[in-house]
């Protein structure tokens, strides 16, 4: 008969057996996917799936991220000359990402994940530029201290060569929601950036920053960007001479008229 | 009958239960004891109790760590981390100190592991990084183990559990193309629990399994941001390892670690993977 200290040891032992593999096998990064057809085009790899929408329609999707490329470095005045992978699927259950309309970016390996299905179409054009946005700016200007920055400029700085979803969109929903979009120094801090739909808070970013891109350069927005909530307010002020508030007024001044 | 084929160390642990020997002496005859006597012999002859006898030793070795590096955008299951890792190698210095008893263990090391050469990696390709790109570790780690099961296993294994701190510092040094600085440092302590079995059949050869779980605590700080994050995490290691001796003091081991360790800061989530390879010697007295 074990004595009564060894039972509670090897009851100890047998029930935290389990929790010390619980942290990898649960946190831990999944598994990379290899069932890929490889297309190289210039900066960009496309990873697609075999005979798939996306593997027919490289070339196109080529030209949209090669002109967003050339576009993202204009409007920051930056040079970059990472090569990106783009890893395409077929569907939100394919990609794990839940819908059709959905994309990653990872800045640090330089690669993005993103559904693509048909049509090909702004709103795919938008997305897969939006999440290439990511990794170029986040590369190039370091990494945003706010979810305003982070989501706002990768969406501020679409291209508008093939489709005119960027500020031809950006400025006229700004126009007509002004009266339900919250206070910017609000959105600006992270606590807040959850309280409204994500719609609202990704449109109004984008829209407040492609004012302020065309209004005043990327100089200053430079001297923001890795600013934390606590004190992008503060430092807007510094870099851009006005308060927020002012800012904002001016911003929707601007959109009335479209 | 089988504690009674142990070498002084084995005898030195049952002397802790005295209860249950005598008891035993007492209930067999005389030829059994006997046949006992002859088969501990053949056993002691052949095998080593898995708790040597009570020693201190230092260990110093060297090898290759890789580090592997994968962002990660969801850090809930299933986490989705990147297709693509940033991953070089280097080599990986370790300096420790164990202090056994016969119930107890206590070990204390220090590692420093530097990464070069790296690339990215994906399914298909490699793609070269900035040459000057680096991964560099410090940890320092104490842990302290009970013995149990001790009535259960055959001499020739133990089984321990215990608990595990640490702190850990780890410098990256990330370049994209033309110049832009994506690395970070992070500072962080862990707790751990760790499990082991260690394994001693014959007088020259042992060797031991761990596996170890931590939570993580930790500061980032990215290259040219004087602000910095808090975070958390988690390691996950399994280190496996021979020792073969050589004297009566000195031993060659050689040790596997698999470690996969993730950390998540506002903004900026990451797992890293650092599997290494060491030889080194071993002094015990």
């Amino acid at each position: 008969m074990p004595s009564r200290r060894q039972f509670i040891q090897s009851v100890v032992a047998t029930a935290t057996a389990p929790l010390t593999a619980a942290c990898q096998s649960a946190f831990g990064p999944s598994a990379i996917d290899t069932a890929w057809e490889v297309q190289e085009r210039g900066r960009f790899t496309f990873y697609t799936r075999r005979a798939s929408f996306a593997s027919q329609s490289v070339d196109r999707l080529f030209a949209v991220l090669d002109d967003q490329y050339d576009t993202v470095e204009a409007m920051l005045d930056v040079r970059y000359g990472g090569h990106v992978q783009m890893f395409l699927y077929n569907s939100g259950a394919d990609s794990g990402l839940g819908d059709d309309h959905s994309g990653v970016a990872y800045p640090d390996t330089l690669a993005v994940r993103a559904v693509c299905v048909p049509p090909l179409d702004g709103n795919l054009m938008v997305l897969l530029s939006h999440e290439f946005n990511h990794v170029i700016t986040l590369n190039t200007l370091g990494r945003a201290g706010t979810a305003f920055m982070t989501e706002g400029i990768a969406s501020a700085m679409i291209s508008e060569r093939f489709h005119s979803q960027g500020r031809h969109f950006l400025f006229p929903w700004t126009a007509t929601h002004a009266g339900q979009l919250p206070a910017i120094d609000q959105l600006m801090d992270d606590a807040h950036w959850h309280d409204r739909s994500e719609q609202v808070a990704y449109n109004a970013s984008a829209s407040f920053l492609a004012w302020l891109l065309d209004a005043r350069g990327p100089a200053p927005l430079k001297q923001v960007f890795n600013a934390h909530s606590n004190q992008i307010v503060d430092q807007m002020r510094s870099a851009y001479g006005v308060p927020v508030p002012q800012l904002e007024t001016d911003w929707k001044a601007f959109c009335a008229r479209f | 009958m089988r504690s009674s084929g142990c070498n002084k160390s084995c005898a030195a642990a049952n002397t802790r239960r005295p209860q249950a020997l005598p008891l035993r002496a007492s209930a067999a005859s005389e030829h059994a004891m006997r046949r006992a006597l002859i088969a501990a012999a053949i056993f002691g002859a052949t095998s080593e109790c898995a708790n040597a006898q009570p020693q201190s030793s230092w260990t110093v070795s060297s090898g290759i760590e890789q580090f592997s590096l994968r962002d990660i955008v969801r850090s809930g299951p299933p986490v989705d981390a990147s297709p693509i890792s940033w991953e070089g190698s280097g080599p990986v210095i370790l300096v420790a100190r164990e202090w056994t008893t016969i119930s107890r263990r206590h070990a204390a090391d220090v590692t420093f592991a530097s990464a070069r050469d790296f690339e990215y990696r994906s399914p298909f390709a490699s793609f070269a990084t900035d040459p000057s790109d680096a991964a560099r570790r410090f940890e320092g780690r104490y842990e302290y183990d009970r013995r149990v099961l001790s009535r259960h296993l055959a001499a020739w294994i133990e089984a321990t559990v215990g608990v595990r701190g640490s702190g850990q510092f780890l410098s990256l040094t990330h370049h994209v193309d033309p110049a832009w600085d994506i690395g970070l440092s992070t500072r962080s302590a862990a707790a751990a629990i760790v499990a082991a079995a260690t394994f001693a059949r014959g007088r020259r050869v042992s060797g031991d399994v761990r596996y170890g779980n931590a939570l993580v605590f930790g500061w980032l700080h990215q290259n040219g941001d004087p602000a910095g994050w808090s975070g958390g995490g988690w390691t996950t290691d399994l280190d496996a390892g021979v020792n073969v001796r050589t004297s009566r003091m000195l031993s060659v081991t050689t040790r596997v670690v698999k470690r996969d360790d993730g950390f998540l800061a506002t903004h900026r989530e990451f797992s890293t993977s650092t599997p290494r390879l060491t030889v080194g010697i071993r002094y015990a007295k």
